[in-house]
């Protein structure tokens, strides 16, 4: 059992090991050992029947040698013809079974060659070489089972292209058969045509019943037109009556010729289809690099958006306790904090909602846990604040003192994700630093409402009238760099109309708002505004952010 | 009537055949009117803009961008690397792209990649090419054969690659980091003019996931 279980092991890892392009060589040589058979088959009756006898026994001799080479090759492996050992047990053992075949097959042909032979020697090619081409068709069909490469819908192109070469020599061989006497040969033979024909007009103009889907590159459809007439030609003289030797010659070379023609074909095909499957690859491949990027990107605006949550927790806090919009103020500040606690969660252990996978670096463990420090007690003065529907002044007080603590190891876990998702890609850290800078406004929206509402309040009035104006300096100033960029901090100038227009939207709101907050005392009305346009300014900010995020600048 | 209808026809189908490379009024030089590429299977055609008085209006007016990142590019900036024109450009795309002896690469980000590339152009953004664990699956695609820990690129195609222009680093920076990982100079070649000058000459862009010209 055990080394039962050392061979499957090996197996597959020589499985895994074996490149496409080995694959793709192997596919391709056991593909052509049927038209192989089929030439072999034609050459023995061209001898036979005395048919450019020299130059049959010529190629037959070359093929034989070059059929039991790629058969030996398929099973242990031939550099000189680029295959490598199948350890596919089927396949081996298939393999076998079709060398035990070929050895009579082989003396027979042996026969003709040494003009030894007799009618049951053409009888016993002639029964025989059919159930050959069976097998090796078999043993093509398990390769390419075994191919777990990128599948292309064209490859059906290579596959019947390629049959369309061992069909030219079939049906050569066929007349061959008919002209030694076999006359049960002419429906095998008129099957054989149609399908060949049916094949090239299918690799020409499509056919659903194939698989084949119409041709559209010229080169290949020129080199398709010019097989279209050679077969033409071919097919007239492809006729289930008696020959003279002179067409029979002329039969024999036109199936030649057809078959080079159909292999060139057969190589377009590969090559296009090879580049395809490279284009697939490498798009899957950057896809999934791509999907680290991004996930990047998304985890450093959920951190930066905490910032913004924990400065909107503080400022519905107080806005609670001023019985201000009560009912919608409780909602969101529930909201809020929900989030706050999820995205935390979600970015030690991982959220699916939320696209968050665990954290799996120590620094970014070790930055979690300080925010999670600051967090729990917040997080119960919150909930503290919701339960007593703003009249808890001690739960209020505490989220007062420590809102900003919470805020500066937030933004700490911030930098700590850009540090680790650091790409030394000029272009992309300066879009990350745009969508930090632009994420920071949406947290600098809150707070300067929360110090306002502070400084209204009488709670630390000159502290927190200094902190807001500090706030409102800040936004003010990112805000212009935004807009109109800044080489000292890498910000580039955005031409992108909608960001642009985006920008300019919020540039409006605030310059409504800013004399508001500025203003020493305001009138109810104008903390009305406040209050009311506050939202809207976040929300405003917010699309930007999700722009500088996604539209493309150069 | 029916024999003459039977010349018209003959006639029309000759020159029309003959005349399609004839006829357009900007060609990409006196022999060559266009060039065909095998997209997936599907000819995509390279041709120069038709109206005379066409220009750019999309981001590659522009002629300054901020520095860093964006300094102008050497002629030949990693010495052993050849440095591509537009002509020799097509020629490869012509020669080594559809006969899959060679591979176009787009060294910028897929965002814009996906918004208009040249045609036959394979993105690898050039942050891939500096990820360990993306560099095996990346050679091995390129045609490079690790045997016994070594690469061996004896088959490995021969790379054109391109970014955004002279003033842009990062298909210089792919070179680099495939330089960096043992792949022959002479088989990677550099096409400096890079997406600026292919649209200044008004040469053919395609969007890959649309799989249609980008009009610009």
């Amino acid at each position: 059992m055990a080394r039962l279980l050392v061979a499957l092991m090996l197996c597959i890892s020589w499985s895994i090991a074996m490149t496409s392009a080995e694959m793709a060589r192997a596919i391709n040589l056991a593909g052509k050992q049927r038209m192989l058979i089929q030439r072999m088959s034609k050459e023995a009756l061209m001898i036979a029947l005395g048919v450019d006898q020299e130059a049959a026994k010529a190629g037959l001799k070359k093929d034989m040698a070059l059929f039991e080479r790629t058969l030996r090759g398929l099973a242990q492996g031939d550099k000189e013809l680029g295959l490598v050992p199948v350890e596919d047990e089927n396949i081996q053992r298939a393999i076998k079974d079709l060398q035990n075949r070929w050895q009579p097959f082989r003396e027979a042909l042996l026969k003709v060659l040494q003009g030894n032979f007799d009618k049951s020697t053409i009888e016993y090619i002639k029964n025989n070489n059919l159930d050959l081409l069976k097998r090796m068709n078999a043993i093509v069909e398990m390769y390419v089972a075994l191919n777990k490469g990128e599948k292309v819908k064209r490859a059906q192109a290579i596959n019947l292209s390629g049959k369309e070469r061992m069909l030219s020599q079939k049906i050569a061989k066929d007349v061959l058969l008919i002209q030694y006497g076999y006359k049960d040969q002419a429906p095998v033979l008129k099957q054989d045509k149609k399908l060949f024909a049916r094949i090239l007009q299918g690799l020409q103009k499509g056919d659903k019943g194939l698989g084949l889907e119409r041709t559209r590159l010229p080169w290949i459809k020129k080199e398709l037109a010019k097989a279209q007439k050679m077969w033409q030609e071919y097919a007239k003289l492809a006729k289930a009556q008696k020959l003279p030797p002179q067409k029979l010659k002329e039969l024999v070379d036109k199936s030649n010729a057809l078959l080079a023609q159909m292999n060139k074909i057969t190589k377009m095909y590969e090559k296009s289809i090879n580049r395809e499957k490279r284009a697939r690859a490498l798009s899957m491949l950057v896809n999934e690099f791509m999907g680290e990027e991004q996930q990047a990107k998304h985890i450093i605006n959920l951190a930066g958006k905490q910032r913004m949550l924990t400065q909107r927790m503080s400022k519905l806090a107080l806005l609670d306790a001023l019985n201000i919009q009560k009912k919608q103020t409780e909602k969101l500040l529930k909201a809020s904090y929900e989030l706050y606690d999820k995205t935390l969660k979600g970015f030690l252990v991982g959220d699916s909602d939320l696209g968050l996978p665990p954290a799996k670096n120590e620094r970014i463990k070790e930055a979690i846990a300080k925010v999670q420090e600051a967090w729990e007690p917040f997080k119960k003065n919150v909930q503290k604040v919701l339960a007593s529907h703003g009249k808890d002044p001690e739960a209020l007080a505490y989220i007062i003192a420590n809102n900003e603590e919470l805020l500066r190891r937030s933004n700490d876990l911030v930098q700590t994700f850009k540090k680790e998702y650091a790409t030394h890609n000029f272009l992309e850290d300066a879009r990350k630093e745009i969508v930090d800078i632009a994420g920071r406004q949406r947290m600098l929206t809150q707070k300067m409402t929360k110090e306002k509402l502070l400084t209204t309040l009488g709670v630390e009035p000159a502290l927190n009238r200094k902190k807001m104006l500090a706030t409102v300096e800040l936004f003010d100033t990112s805000l212009r760099r935004l807009m109109y960029g800044d080489k000292k901090h890498y910000i580039i100038k955005p031409t992108n109309p909608k960001l642009v227009a985006q920008y300019k939207k919020v540039a409006k709101l605030w310059e409504e708002l800013k004399p508001l907050y500025l203003k020493k005392k305001n009138s109810p009305k104008e903390m009305g505004i406040i209050i009311k346009k506050n939202p809207i300014l976040l929300k405003e900010m917010d699309r930007a952010v999700k722009l500088s995020e996604t539209v493309l600048e150069y | 009537m029916r024999a003459l209808l039977f010349v018209l026809l003959t006639v029309v189908w000759v020159f029309g055949a003959n005349g399609a490379k004839e006829k357009l009024k900007v060609n990409i030089t006196k022999d060559i009117p266009y060039v065909d590429v095998d997209v997936w299977g599907v000819p995509i055609r390279i041709m120069r803009i038709q109206d005379t008085n066409h220009k750019l209006r999309n981001s590659y007016i522009r002629t300054s961008r901020p520095t860093p990142p964006f300094y102008i590019q050497r002629f030949q900036p990693i010495p052993g690397i050849e440095t591509y024109g537009e002509l020799e450009t097509i020629k490869f795309i012509r020669d080594k792209l559809n006969n899959d002896e060679g591979l176009l690469i787009d060294a910028r980000m897929p965002q814009w990649y996906r918004q208009g590339t040249i045609p036959g152009a394979m993105n690898v953004p050039f942050t891939m090419l500096a990820q360990k664990r993306y560099v095996d699956k990346v050679l091995s695609l390129f045609g490079a054969q690790k045997k016994n820990g070594k690469w061996d690129f004896s088959n490995a195609l021969t790379i054109l690659f391109f970014d955004n222009g002279p003033w842009c680093q990062q298909a210089v920076t792919a070179m680099k980091h495939l330089v960096a990982l043992g792949y022959p100079k002479n088989k990677i070649k550099y096409y400096r003019g890079g997406m600026q000058y292919w649209q200044i000459v008004g040469l053919t862009v395609f969007n890959p996931v649309t799989h249609k010209e980008v009009k610009y």
